[in-house]
């Protein structure tokens, strides 16, 4: 099959293009993101600034993926000072835009640019391996993807065996009630109990609150009317397996809101 | 231009020799398809390691090493032969270079755990989250304002759809590609032998920050490759004569205004680089000239009127690139362009990073000057701040690899002096290579550690290039025979290994269980939830005060507005380290506003593994002998008022905003 000679750059402009349009239509891909920041950009921009000789194809492929980095750090500076800043429709449009007129010099640099070349031939991407060669290569491939996916699992299987326990208002403006919380990440699952006093006066208990692990327990109580002001309430958890010995505990003033907007 | 670097050296001869055996094989792969092999079975091997470190094996520390040295040892021996090809050197050369910073990514294989890291990770969320720039980071006020990394990844991150961890190892990835590429085409250019490109590389990766430090998500990832390329990029410069050349300058223009906006100390550094490579341009065959003619009339008078018609003449020479004298004017526009670039970018937009470096310095001075005064004990070498030291094998390691490029260097200097005078980009990077023993005095002292230790990157491409040529015209110009390699492979080894021990922490360099404020080993499940928490329950940027590891956990994790030295210039130590709160402490409080304390009761159990607990500048920083006192970490219980919002057993909110209002009275605890 015959191919334009600029094949090269109508590919990176249909990535470019590509990439472009799923992100206005709020579509985003690993792939079409990677080759957009790192490699198109500046191989278009390569290809347009460098029609000698005066670059082998190793320096163009380490100016490629240098320069694309440098486009997308002064474009981010550049879309900062834009209303909408950097988003993936302002990203889009930048790195799309700049292949496609890099993309666009390029042709009118080159010489031409249209014209039918030679049939595709499989060992134009073979990078001159041998069937041996590429199969030690693909094995070496694989054997560091197993390598990621075995630190992966060994980092995702330590396990620590946490059990937060949280007193919080139960809005901000009003202390009258209150918000108490049990998440446990334990490895089995933990029977408890939980005892919430005013001074030494029980003001409610939960004898046993059985919770797998990864569960949440969130209960909201109102407090009292007779409680007042600046009273202390201290809410205690208990392991079962240890019931004498306070395992977490959390303590709170009445009369005092709590901020959680942020200040 | 165009005339080989070492033309009266035998690398010419061994050059053609190369010539010759590459073209018998271009394009061939050689041995690069089995050294991958071992190389990916190396790469298995370490992942292996980390898995046993993580749950405490014996054997783990082993394979580690043991790894390493699968990955770098078989392309060492290959590098060292004349018969590879270009393609398969700089095959090697990027896989090696891959390899390693794998090293990195399966350390921390699901998330950022690195100090730096953190500080770097919020940057990048505040500008994912508003996308805006330049959002107020407490930690490293400095961090936002040279956002290169955290553009890149906001960039990955919003058109990859990706989250900030892997957008990120993923532009760190390609960064490491360009670096070793970079540096490579760089020495190739110099030197036009890609055999001393290829093993000058080699020993760039021994240098102490390549594995561990210079692979994080922090902004000197990003800014180190771009000014290899910038150097690469001026060198290439100077010696195409097309229509290339327009195209080079727009590339050059436009890496420099990368690396600026990217990190300071790179800035910097390129610049002073630049400067000297002009200034050595422009001068050396002037000075060598009067000093010649001073030899031969002894008249300064004469030398000075010939000197200046020279300099009125290499002026008006300047401008036609078809001169030999056209390097001076190229780089020194890339000097100028970079230095103007440097200044605006620190006066316009990161003044604040007069402030950060400066006391850096300052007090490595001071501990220098001390230390030579004989007023304070340096820094001990090998010992970590809680009396450990290092095994004896790490410390003969460590001084074999200081000693044998110490060793190289004089033999490279010398080919340098000898051989390249008419090379002010030799003879430049021969200069910038005695800055490396210079360097090393400063490791004995705890601020120098620092600046030495950041500065190896960019002193060891000139090292790296200067070992290279001494190693290569000594050791491998001889007939080659398996003693020689084996010594060189050694000598790499060493050179490599030494780097790791001598730039990350022993306790750093592999996962395990938890060590307090050790940084990425202090990174686990119970801090990392309670910022999560926070986050979620109390709202974001709510002005916090913690240790330095739940610090950062709170500031990334959290998204909360941390109150430290850095951003505030309040050190909340005392609050926390005090046996009770007194005027000092209370004061502390007050100015910082901090509404919620964070309490790790862990530090009452554990030495520090980084010195401090807190920030430096906190009773005994460096010295402590004793953990804290538990009866101070928890002093805020007794305080009628301060709500104690969070428990997860050795992590405690408290909400201290009652204390704003003054200190209140103080009522019992029931302790647990």
């Amino acid at each position: 099959m015959a191919y334009p000679k600029s094949w090269d750059l109508l590919a990176a402009s249909l990535v470019a293009v590509l990439t472009a349009g799923l992100a206005l239509a709020g579509i985003t891909n690993p792939v079409l993101g990677l080759l957009m920041i790192t490699l198109v950009p500046g191989y278009a921009l390569v290809q347009a600034a460098f029609v000698g000789r005066s670059f082998s194809l190793i320096e163009k492929a380490m100016l490629s993926l240098g320069l694309s980095l440098v486009l997308t750090v002064l474009g981010g500076l550049l879309l900062n000072q834009t209303s909408w800043g950097l988003q993936p429709g302002s990203w889009a449009a930048w790195v799309g835009g700049l292949t496609l007129v890099a993309c666009g010099v390029a042709l009118l640099r080159r010489e031409q640019p249209f014209l039918l070349g030679s049939s595709f031939s499989p060992r134009r991407f073979s990078f001159g391996f041998s069937g041996g060669q590429m199969l030690m290569v693909s094995l070496a491939t694989i054997m560091v993807v197993g390598a990621v996916i075995v630190a992966r699992n060994g980092a995702e299987e330590i396990h620590t065996t946490v059990t937060q326990f949280w007193l919080l208002p139960a809005s901000s403006t009003n202390s009258d009630s209150l918000k108490l919380g049990i998440t446990s990440t334990e490895i089995v699952p933990v029977d408890y109990r939980l005892e919430l006093k005013a001074g030494d006066k029980v003001i409610q208990e939960w004898p046993t609150l059985k919770l797998e692990p990864n569960a949440n327990w969130v209960n909201t109580i109102n407090l009292p009317t007779d409680l007042g002001q600046g009273q202390k309430i201290d809410a205690f958890l208990y392991r079962l397996d240890a019931p004498n010995k306070i395992y977490r505990q959390t303590t709170f003033w009445t009369g005092q809101p709590v901020e959680t907007s942020g200040k | 231009m165009n005339r080989p670097l070492f033309a009266q050296s035998g690398v010419l001869a061994r050059r053609r020799q190369e010539a010759v055996v590459s073209a018998t094989q271009v394009g061939g792969w050689g041995w690069f398809p089995v050294l991958s092999l071992l190389s990916g079975f190396g790469v298995l091997l370490l992942s292996v390691a980390y898995t046993g470190a993580r749950v405490e094996q014996w054997w783990a520390a082993i394979l580690f090493w043991v790894a390493l040295l699968l990955m770098f040892v078989p392309t060492t021996i290959r590098m060292t032969s004349v018969e590879p090809s270009r393609k398969e050197r700089l095959a090697l050369i990027t896989m090696l270079g891959m390899g390693l910073y794998l090293v990195k990514v399966l350390h921390s294989p699901i998330g950022f755990t690195f100090h730096d890291e953190f500080v770097h990770w919020r940057t990048a969320l505040d500008i994912n989250q508003t996308g805006h720039l330049f959002r107020e980071n407490p930690t490293i006020p400095v961090s936002p304002l040279y956002p290169g990394l955290e553009i890149l990844t906001d960039g990955l991150a919003k058109l990859g759809g990706l989250d900030i961890y892997t957008a990120g190892i993923l532009v760190l990835g390609v960064a490491r590609c360009v670096l070793v590429l970079a540096v490579y085409l760089f020495i190739e250019e110099l030197s036009r032998s890609s055999r001393v490109a290829g093993l000058a590389t080699l020993l760039y990766m021994g240098n102490p920050n390549f594995v561990f430090f210079g692979a994080q998500f922090s902004y000197e990832s990003i800014s180190i490759p771009l000014l290899a390329m910038v150097l690469y990029l001026t060198a290439r410069r100077v010696r195409v004569h097309t229509i290339d050349r327009v195209g080079l300058n727009l590339a050059v223009i436009l890496t420099i205004g990368a690396t600026v906006v990217t990190h300071h100390l790179t800035a910097y550094a390129m610049t002073f680089f630049l400067v000297i490579w002009f200034l050595v341009t422009l001068l050396w065959n002037r000075v060598k000239q009067a000093v010649s003619l001073y030899k031969q009339n002894q008249n300064w008078r004469e030398i000075w009127a010939m000197t200046k018609s020279e300099v009125k003449l290499y002026w008006k020479k300047a401008g036609k690139p078809s001169t030999q004298e056209w390097a001076a004017p190229a780089i020194g526009g890339t000097m100028l362009l970079s230095l103007v670039i440097s200044l605006a970018w620190l006066v316009f937009v990161a003044s604040l990073t007069v402030g950060y470096i400066a006391p850096v310095v300052r007090s490595a001075v001071i501990e220098v000057l001390k230390m030579i005064a004989g007023e304070a004990s340096g820094r001990q070498l090998f010992k970590a701040s809680t009396g450990q030291v290092a095994p004896l094998w790490e410390q003969l390691t460590g001084f074999a690899s200081v000693g044998l490029i110490l060793l190289g260097l004089p033999f490279g200097l010398l080919r340098i002096w000898r051989h390249a005078q008419n090379n002010p980009l030799a003879l430049t990077l021969g200069i910038a290579a005695l800055a490396y023993p210079a360097s090393l005095g400063m490791r004995l002292t705890n601020s120098g550690w620092e600046i030495s230790n950041r500065s190896s990157e960019f002193i060891f491409i000139a090292v790296s290039f200067a070992v290279a040529l001494g190693f290569t015209e000594v050791w491998l110009s001889r007939k080659q025979n398996w003693e020689w390699v084996a010594a060189f492979t050694v000598c790499s080894s060493l050179i490599f290994l030494g780097g790791i021990i001598a730039g990350w922490s022993p306790y750093a360099r592999m996962p395990g269980s938890y060590l307090a404020a050790a940084d990425t080993r202090s990174i686990e499940p119970q801090s990392v939830q309670a910022a999560g928490w926070m986050y979620k329950e109390l709202g974001p940027a709510n002005r916090v005060a913690a240790d330095r590891v739940n610090s950062l956990l709170m500031l990334s994790y959290g998204q909360q507005r941390m109150v430290m030295g850095g951003g505030d210039g309040i050190n909340v130590a005392p609050i926390f380290m005090s046996q009770k709160l007194g005027g000092w402490e209370m004061d502390l409080i007050q100015k910082g506003k901090i509404r919620y304390a964070v309490v790790d009761e862990r530090l009452s159990r554990y030495l520090p593994q980084v010195g401090i607990y807190y920030e430096a500048g906190e009773p005994d920083t460096y010295q402590h002998r004793t953990p804290l006192d538990l009866g101070a970490l928890q002093k805020f219980n007794a305080f009628r008022g301060v709500n104690r919002l969070f428990d997860s057993g050795d992590i405690v909110v408290y909400d201290i905003g009652v204390l704003q209002n003054g200190l209140p009275e103080i009522v019992g605890f029931t302790s647990r």
